[in-house]
């Protein structure tokens, strides 16, 4: 019997992701026309067309659970997976789920990579890879637990740091957004592209002095800030000698 | 410039002063009313709009939506599918299904095209089931209705699928139809009755198809992170460039995340590209971040521009007007009409103060119209009152108001494609936008670089290509070069030119004399021995043309010289003084002169 290992999440998914957290209530505000339409619903409340994707969804996912912001192996659906992809290899896995991701077959390398972490769950490179499919599926909390999951192996690359501060972007944190590209720097001092995002970060806080001297480390690194940030970025403050 | 113009109850009629603008053009918009298109479907929900239309058949217009219409206690999606065949004058709207074999309770994700070649129109969308995938049904030009539909690709697996029509690469009389969705592109080139296998383009979502006056094909997409990336066919979809970034994102967010918007919606950051038919000029519309007012996201439309079939963009910026505080523009579709302009429409909550978090979230739907090449834009709000996207007609968790819109040009006529709960259910609509005054010349390009003020059709009955506002005196027309057609054939042509011809473009000015048929020659010499004989040499790189004749002349007598073990050799005797020898097929070196004793 395989001995399933739990990895520990870093960080609290919800609170940093405003993504898939719950929402406000649906009462409408005062003053606001009140629907009138004929309403329709489904059993589970969900989009059907959700329902049809979520059914495919939830048999490519199946063996693996996320609802700690890690990636744990379901101790009920793992084993039976284990012992189906006995005969094959992780690198074969791993290549098959490349392929299908690259060819648009997003649900197909979610399942694929779910058989790879399950075929061995000690190995990063699955998890990074299983990360990268789900957010092809706007799965950002699922996503962002794989990658913590492929941290929690191996925390020793700036991209898949760089990965992870992007879910971060996507929720929209900004301090949380520059401290998770401060990660990156923290590996990889010449990261231009890292720079070029905590820049944009303090654009959106206002914090222009920090945006251009992060402006002016990335283009320094050889990096290229998107061309549009410079103008809008110098609207608000003139830039400084470099 | 930007400046917005309510729209009023009954038809307006409003000079657009583009003329002071551009210094150009001028053009007089006639805003119709609103016109509602899914009657048929009552109160039931309908979103995600698209509409298809084209110069080729002008008075046949299509759009179409996800349909809630047969819903009885649960949700059953279906097409609506709106037709006129007068113009806008009258519309009927029905459900376009796929083939009973394929059919489930959830088809959507609609999408139309047409055909300027032909005036075909076709609609498709999506079955969501094990046995569904892409079906897509057409009509013929004067016909009543749609043909069956048929199955483009069975697939459990597709995702948001867009299609154009377009002249075919190699054959300007010969039409292909395309879909590209998120496992590649398809194609067509029976119009729509049969399609290839897909030709993926890699990860990514909201591929959209353009067809580029040449038959370019262009597709655009998301990579689910900060890239707007395109890539680009030159022979109908076979093969592909690599992905080009048209523009990096600041900000970007998950496809099911609409926590940047008011409401409670998802609003998934595609882009969209549209096609100049003259020129080939490309277009790029995408919304992003720009700042953030008390926690709030501005969210605008940027807009950015190609001239050299998408190797290099203009820096995007902004082309919205908005309001204090600002609201978020959002979902744009837009297309390029024959005369050149740019006919954009888009959702905007500018018209509401409203944070982010609001669950009922108000918005209204804008058109604008760009008469310079999207320099500058004139916005006319559509909406008589902003809706709330509450009112989706939805039980749902979330709220759900599609996840794009619609809008099609045919002549002179803009019809916006899309959805409003301003009557309290969501009802899909269009206008009819008449784009009038007086027919302007613009810069008129021939293919041997020389340029023409003309207008368009005058232009385009002597050959040339017109470029909408501007003329020959701001305007710079490609200039010709050397284009090699095969291993030996070399014109002098405009580089539009040389590629729809399959031909490789060597630059502006380059010179065919010095140019592809002599890749293959490795060294062309002449001279003359004591005894006044002139030898001349052609060596070729390899022995691969053998047998064939090349044809060097002495003062203007020309001789055929057969090539054999890659070389072809000339003795010609014999000969006092100078004399001139060349290479005259191929014909691509210098001459030679010779002294000889």
């Amino acid at each position: 019997m395989r001995r399933f290992r739990i990895l520990l999440a870093t960080t609290p998914l919800c609170a940093a992701l405003l993504i898939g957290c719950e929402r406000g209530g649906g009462a409408p505000e005062d003053g606001k026309p009140s629907a009138t339409a004929t309403t329709v619903s489904t059993a589970s409340g969900a989009s059907p067309i959700e329902d049809y994707r979520k059914e495919r969804m939830k048999e490519a996912m199946r063996g693996l659970r996320y609802e700690k912001g890690y990636v744990e192996l379901d101790l009920e659906q793992a084993p039976a997976i284990a012992e189906e992809v006995r005969g094959e290899t992780y690198e074969g896995l791993l290549s098959k789920g490349r392929t299908e991701l690259d060819g648009g077959l997003s649900v197909e390398a979610i399942g694929t990579f779910t058989r790879a972490v399950i075929h061995n769950p000690e190995l990063a490179p699955a998890y990074e890879a299983l990360g990268d499919a789900l957010i092809t599926k706007g799965r950002v909390n699922e996503s962002q637990a794989a990658y913590t999951s492929a941290m929690g192996v191996a925390d020793d690359s700036a991209e898949l740091r760089f990965k992870v501060a992007q879910n971060i972007q996507r929720g929209g944190d900004l301090d949380s957004q520059i401290a998770a590209y401060g990660r990156v720097l923290d590996l990889d001092p010449n990261h231009a592209e890292a720079h070029s995002r905590i820049a944009i970060a303090y654009y959106y806080k206002e914090e222009y002095a920090a945006a251009w001297t992060h402006t002016h480390e990335a283009e320094r690194l050889g990096g290229v800030v998107p061309p549009q940030f410079r103008g809008m970025l110098s609207a608000k403050l003139a830039e400084p000698a470099n | 410039m930007r400046r917005s113009t309510s729209m009023m109850s009954r038809s307006v009629r409003l000079a657009a002063a583009v003329a002071a603008l551009s210094g150009w053009a001028s053009a007089q918009v006639d805003i119709g009313p609103q016109v509602r298109i899914d009657v048929a479907g009552g109160t039931f929900a309908a979103n995600e709009t698209t509409m298809a239309a084209s110069d080729g058949n002008p008075l046949e217009i299509v759009g179409a939506w996800n349909d809630w219409r047969r819903s009885g206690g649960n949700e059953v999606i279906n097409m609506g599918v709106a037709l006129t065949l007068n113009g806008g004058v009258s519309w009927t709207d029905f459900l376009v299904r796929p083939p009973q074999a394929n059919q489930s309770g959830v088809e959507g994700d609609p999408m139309t095209a047409a055909d300027p070649r032909t005036g075909y129109l076709w609609v498709g969308a999506i079955s969501f089931a094990g046995n569904g995938g892409i079906y897509v049904a057409r009509k013929a030009p004067g016909a009543p209705n749609f043909e069956a539909s048929v199955m483009a690709r069975t697939t459990g697996g597709a995702d948001k699928c867009w299609m154009a029509a377009g002249r075919a690469h190699d054959n300007p009389n010969a039409t292909r139809v395309y879909i590209a969705y998120n496992e590649g592109v398809i194609t067509s080139t029976d119009m729509g009755q049969t399609w290839g296998a897909p030709r993926s383009l890699g990860s990514g979502i909201g591929f959209l198809p353009r067809v580029g006056p040449n038959g370019e094909l262009y597709v655009a997409y998301w990579d689910f992170g900060n890239g707007v990336l395109m890539r680009r066919s030159l022979d109908g979809g076979n093969t592909f460039t690599n992905a080009i970034r048209i523009a990096t994102r600041l900000d970007t967010w998950g496809t099911q995340d609409g926590s940047r918007f008011p409401g409670n919606m998802r609003v998934p950051p595609m882009n969209y590209i549209a096609v100049d038919p003259n020129d080939g000029t490309l277009y790029c519309i995408y919304f992003d971040t720009t700042n953030r007012q008390n926690n709030n996201y501005n969210v605008d439309l940027y807009f950015c521009r190609s001239t050299d079939r998408g190797d290099t963009w203009t820096t995007p910026r902004v082309i919205n007007g908005d309001g204090n505080p600002p609201g978020d523009q959002f979902w744009p579709w837009f297309e390029v009409d024959a005369e050149g302009r740019l006919h954009l429409t888009f959702f905007d909550s500018r018209h509401t103060n409203q944070n982010d978090n609001v669950t009922n979230g108000m918005f209204d739907n804008y058109y604008a119209i760009s008469e310079d090449r999207g320099d500058s834009w004139i916005e006319f709000r559509l909406t008589p009152n902003s809706w709330n996207c509450n009112n989706d007609g939805l039980n749902r968790g979330q709220q759900f108001i599609g996840d794009y819109n619609g809008l099609a040009v045919a002549g002179d006529v803009v019809y916006p494609c899309y959805l409003s709960s301003q009557n309290g259910d969501p009802d899909i609509f269009t206008n009819l936008i008449t784009v009038g005054g007086e027919p302007e010349p613009g810069a008129c390009c021939f293919g041997d670089g020389s340029c023409a003020d003309l207008l368009r059709e005058d232009c385009a009955a002597q050959g040339g290509t017109w470029r909408f506002g501007t003329n020959c005196g701001a305007f710079s027309c490609p200039q010709p070069g050397a284009c090699c057609l095969n291993d030996e054939d070399c014109e002098s042509l405009i580089e539009s030119q040389c590629l729809s011809s399959g031909g490789t473009f060597l630059g502006e000015g380059a010179d065919c004399r010095h140019a592809c048929p002599c890749d293959a020659i490795k060294k062309f010499r002449a001279r003359c021995k004591d005894n006044g004989e002139i030898v001349a040499k052609v060596v070729y790189r390899d022995n691969s043309h053998d047998g064939e004749f090349v044809t060097i002349s002495v003062d203007s007598q020309n001789f055929n010289v057969i090539v054999l073990n890659g070389k072809a050799k000339l003795f010609a005797c014999c000969f006092a003084g100078g004399h001139t020898v060349q290479l005259v097929e191929p014909g691509c070196f210098d001459p030679i002169n010779v002294g000889c004793p």
